[in-house]
């Protein structure tokens, strides 16, 4: 995965940073933000910043991108934390044919009741490909308990959407 | 990690994450207020300097000339780098500033000359 030095990004690179690990940084975001646009606002909210040239990433980009957007997302949330939540919340799956939409609702929601840890952990291994490195660096972990949070999330949302008469037979 | 749950990966991975709106576009390529301000600066500044140059000229001959160390560069492509690129024009400014704007010390400066007018 890439790193970068003390040095401004072309916008080549972000571009990049954003078709890859963008979709799942917003899954990500929308795992700790209380409305709907709250998520958006936070990853615009961290590429804006680098965009402008002013902020530079030290380490690990998609650790940084993940550390960042979860600062936004948190601050979002406690500027909203008065407000009422949208009655109508984003979907956090693409319902694009090759998945079934039903599927997708029960997968969002049994993401949503997974453990905070395990839960970025799955996020960020399964939709932004990160190695357990990249994982523990982002989370400020170990790798090894990285990887056990990994298992265990795992094993958790096998169980959850088992209860839901959803396995991976099924999807075939 | 077992067969099992390398297939529970990759049937979790079949479910595509919702695309984030398109990126912004290069809010570096827009000049921001305090760049406009430091290249009108700048701007101004080279303009001063070189009318200076030129409506002071004899006196000034008598200062003593400092080598070029860099090539020089015009007021307007100086301008042009001050939109694009913040850091460059730092650079390219700390080094036209000594050969491009007038002397502003000792007795025969443009200032002091100002001042006996």
């Amino acid at each position: 995965m890439s790193r970068w030095g003390e040095q401004p990004l072309t916008i080549d690179d972000i571009r990049w940073l954003y078709t890859r690990h963008g979709p799942a940084l917003l899954l990500y975001a929308r795992t700790y933000v209380t409305h709907a646009g709250g998520a958006e606002d936070a990853i615009q909210a961290v590429f804006l910043k680098l965009l402008s040239g002013k902020y530079f990433i030290t380490g690990n980009a998609a650790a940084y991108l993940y550390r960042s957007v979860k600062n936004e997302a948190m601050n979002d949330r406690r500027r909203r934390l008065r407000e009422m939540p949208l009655v109508e919340e984003a979907r956090w799956f693409r319902g694009d044919g090759q998945t079934d939409g039903a599927q997708a609702l029960m997968l969002e929601q049994a993401i949503k009741e997974l453990p905070d840890d395990q839960r970025d952990v799955v996020v960020m291994r399964v939709w932004s490909g990160m190695t357990f490195e990249e994982v523990a660096e982002a989370t400020g972990v170990s790798v090894n308990t990285a990887a056990s949070r990994y298992r265990y999330g795992l094993e958790r949302l096998r169980e959850k959407l088992g209860a839901r008469g959803i396995n991976k037979e099924e999807k075939r | 990690m077992n067969d099992d749950e390398r297939k529970f990966e990759s049937y979790l991975r079949s479910f595509q994450p919702v695309q984030p709106p398109a990126l912004p576009q290069a809010a570096r390529g827009a000049m921001g207020p305090r760049r406009a301000a430091a290249a009108a600066v700048a701007a101004i500044l080279i303009g001063v300097a070189s009318w200076l140059a030129v409506r002071y000229a004899p006196i000034n001959s008598k200062a003593p000339t400092k080598p070029a160390s860099s090539p020089q560069i015009s007021a307007a492509a100086l301008t042009r780098i001050g939109l694009d690129d913040e850091h460059t024009f730092d650079v390219r400014m700390d080094k036209a500033a000594p050969v491009m704007l007038t002397c502003c010390r000792g007795p025969q400066s443009s200032l002091a000359a100002l001042a006996k007018e």
